[in-house]
C-alpha cells in the first residue's frame, strides 16, 4: 500500500502499523498466529534472531488492530488513533493539493 | 397453543430469518479487495440477489463500526458479511450480536471475500445462499 493514500495522505507518512512487545511475545511456539492471520505480510520471521518482526509497517491497513485478537500473550500494540488522526490532519492541512478543499 | 407449537415456531422464526449484506471492506484500501470491482459487486447482489438489502461499510471492526452495529442490528435478522477470515468475524463480532440478542454462531454468516475477482466473490455469494436457504 505504499504508493495508495489514506484519508488524502500518502500511506508511508502516516505512522500506523503493530509494535510488538518482546517481553509478552513468546512466537507462539514457533507458529505465530499474527504471521498467520495477517494477509498483507506485515509480520516477518527474524531467520538469525529466530523472533516476529514488523516486516513491513506501511502494508498495514490504517486502523485495523484486527491481528490483535488473534496474539494469546497480548504481546501487540498499536500507536493512539487520535494521535494518527491528527498527523493525517496536519498532513493534509500542510498539502497543496488539498487548498482547495481548505478554502 | 402448547409449549412444543409455541417452540416449532420460534424455531421456525429463527430458520426463516431474512438475510442482510453487508460488505465490509477493511477500509476500502485493502490490497485484499484490489482484485475486484467491489462497487458492482455491491450493485449485482443489491439487485439480483434474495437478501433485504446490501451495502458496504469501511470497517465494521473499528469503534466507529460498533458504534454502528449496535444501533443497527436486528433480533429478526440474519447477516451475511463478506470481509475477512470467518473465524476472525465471529470473534470481532461476538460482542456486537450478542448486545443486540443475536447469536454470532447462527445469525452471522461470514464468508472471506478477500482476494477475489468480482465474479469469484459472487459465485462463493450465491452458494452460501442457496446453502442457508436450505
Amino acid at each position: 500500500m505504499t504508493e495508495e493514500t489514506y484519508m488524502g495522505v500518502p500511506r508511508n507518512k502516516i505512522p500506523w502499523c503493530p509494535v510488538v512487545d518482546y517481553a509478552k511475545c513468546n512466537f507462539c511456539e514457533g507458529d505465530p498466529q499474527c504471521l498467520k492471520f495477517c494477509p498483507h505480510g506485515v509480520f516477518g520471521i527474524d531467520e538469525k534472531e529466530k523472533k516476529l518482526i514488523v516486516a513491513h509497517p506501511d502494508n498495514c491497513v490504517v486502523f485495523c488492530r484486527s491481528c490483535r485478537v488473534v496474539c494469546a500473550p497480548e504481546a501487540l500494540g498499536f500507536p493512539s488513533k487520535p494521535e494518527v488522526l491528527n498527523i493525517i490532519k496536519k498532513t493534509r492541512e500542510n498539502s497543496e493539493q488539498w487548498k482547495t478543499a481548505r478554502s | 397453543m402448547s409449549i412444543s407449537t409455541l417452540l416449532v415456531s420460534e424455531l421456525e422464526k429463527t430458520e426463516d430469518k431474512k438475510i442482510g449484506f453487508i460488505f465490509c471492506v477493511c477500509t476500502g484500501k485493502c490490497p485484499g479487495f484490489s482484485k475486484m470491482d467491489m462497487w458492482d459487486f455491491i450493485n449485482i447482489i443489491r439487485a439480483e440477489y434474495p437478501v433485504e438489502y446490501a451495502f458496504i461499510h469501511p470497517m465494521l471492526c473499528d469503534e466507529d463500526g460498533e458504534r454502528f452495529l449496535a444501533e443497527f442490528l436486528k433480533k429478526d435478522r440474519k447477516y451475511l458479511v463478506a470481509g475477512c477470515a470467518p473465524i476472525m468475524q465471529r470473534k470481532l463480532f461476538k460482542d456486537s450480536f450478542a448486545n443486540a440478542g443475536l447469536d454470532v454462531n447462527k445469525d452471522l454468516i461470514p464468508i472471506d471475500a478477500r482476494n477475489m475477482t468480482t465474479q469469484e466473490a459472487l459465485a462463493l455469494v450465491k452458494k452460501t445462499l442457496e446453502e442457508t436457504a436450505k
